[in-house]
């Protein structure tokens, strides 16, 4: 089951001719990225245990995931950093699914292949699984109960400002540049005002991003 | 998402009563975990049973399954690539805008009240002037409904 390397496909599947240009290069390459690998390389039982932490928690929609992602995948376990983190949901804001669900999978594959996504992706459903399960079975009043109502109604503030403080700390680490940071503004704008598909931000940033050397040469 | 679902299993099928419906997207929404997902495990009990929650739940994640799994092999193969960087560094602003987007979003449903913005403000100073663990700080939020709206 341990054939997968995500990230040595880099070097297995280069051009046969720019391999033998930097045959030498790549083979010194090669020995880099595999002990990089091995060391990135997260157990999948972590994996399942931290992702099923954060779907434990995860209430009030996908969004409300990513304050304990930062806590507990990139500050306390590092094995994202910021960049990546953004990167990843990226992607998963492009795909059609549940943002938690995709962003395990993408997370988990990143870090241990299909094993690891799968793992991951486990890891983060099976709580709410288990939980309704239990609410179906046994406590369908439970919901209605006046205390957990009043409960939830203190949670939701705290979602909204966990969603907040995640986007700032996220932004600090990197808008850094002043174009990027621009982006954001307007994108934020243009989604407020005009209500806009989520996906076209992202087809724009990246069309933004990678014309930017001949787009915004000043800033 | 939830109009897709309402369409098929309500209208179509006849599994449910409209009634039935709202109530169980109403405690899907207070549990843990995506809706989408969490409605399609309730329904899939209602309908047939834990081994119908066990294949409903499957079905809704299948289909990101078939497309994630590909995705991540091309990210993971080009990240390095020049000018996939490019890329990357235009969709950071995006990602972000999107993230205050679903804040803007579910606050506008939360905000309610004074009691709520109180709340909301006490969370978001706690957590950038402090170390505040999600979990404490959503076990300190349940405390201050009980509190408030009790």
């Amino acid at each position: 089951m341990d054939t997968f390397h995500p990230i040595d496909n880099e070097d297995t599947s280069a051009g046969a001719e720019k391999k033998e240009k930097k045959k030498e290069d790549n083979e010194k390459k090669e020995g880099d990225e595999k002990n990089k690998n091995k060391k990135n390389r997260v157990n999948t039982l972590k994996l399942f245990s931290v992702f099923f932490k954060v779907g434990t928690f995860t209430i009030g929609g996908g969004y409300a995931m990513i304050p304990l992602i930062q806590v507990e995948v990139i500050q306390n376990k590092k094995w994202l950093d910021n960049r990546e983190f953004v990167e990843i949901l990226g992607i998963t804001q492009s795909l059609p699914g549940p943002l938690i669900t995709n962003f395990a999978l993408l997370a988990g594959y990143r870090l241990n292949g299909i094993k690891g996504g799968l793992f991951s992706l486990l890891g983060a459903i099976l709580p709410s699984f288990l939980v309704i399960l239990i609410i179906v079975i046994h406590l369908w009043q439970f919901a209605e109960h006046r205390a957990v109502q009043a409960a939830f109604q203190g949670i939701r503030p705290v979602v909204v400002a966990l969603i907040i403080s995640a986007a700032i700390k996220l932004g600090k680490g990197i808008l850094r540049k002043r174009y990027t940071f621009f982006l954001f503004l307007f994108f934020l704008g243009t989604l407020l005002l005009f209500h806009v598909h989520p996906l076209l931000v992202i087809i724009i940033g990246a069309l933004a991003g990678f014309f930017r050397p001949y787009l915004f040469k000043n800033i | 998402m939830l109009a897709l679902m309402e369409y098929e299993i309500v209208q179509i099928r006849g599994w449910m009563i409209p009634s039935e419906f709202i109530d169980i997207i109403a405690v899907a929404e207070m549990t843990p975990g995506p809706i989408a997902t969490n409605t399609a495990t309730f329904i899939g009990y209602r309908v047939a049973g834990p081994g119908g929650a066990a294949l409903a739940t499957l079905g809704v994640i299948f289909p990101s399954l078939l497309l994630v799994l590909p995705a991540a092999w091309l990210f993971n193969r080009y990240r390095e690539n020049k000018g996939m960087q490019q890329i990357m560094e235009g969709i950071h602003p995006a990602v972000i805008s999107l993230i205050v987007l679903a804040a803007f979003i579910l606050g506008k449903d939360v905000m309610i009240d004074l009691k709520s913005y109180l709340i909301f403000g006490a969370g978001l100073v706690l957590l950038l002037f402090t170390r505040t663990h999600p979990l404490l700080l959503i076990a300190l939020g349940a405390t201050a409904g009980l509190l408030l709206y009790l």
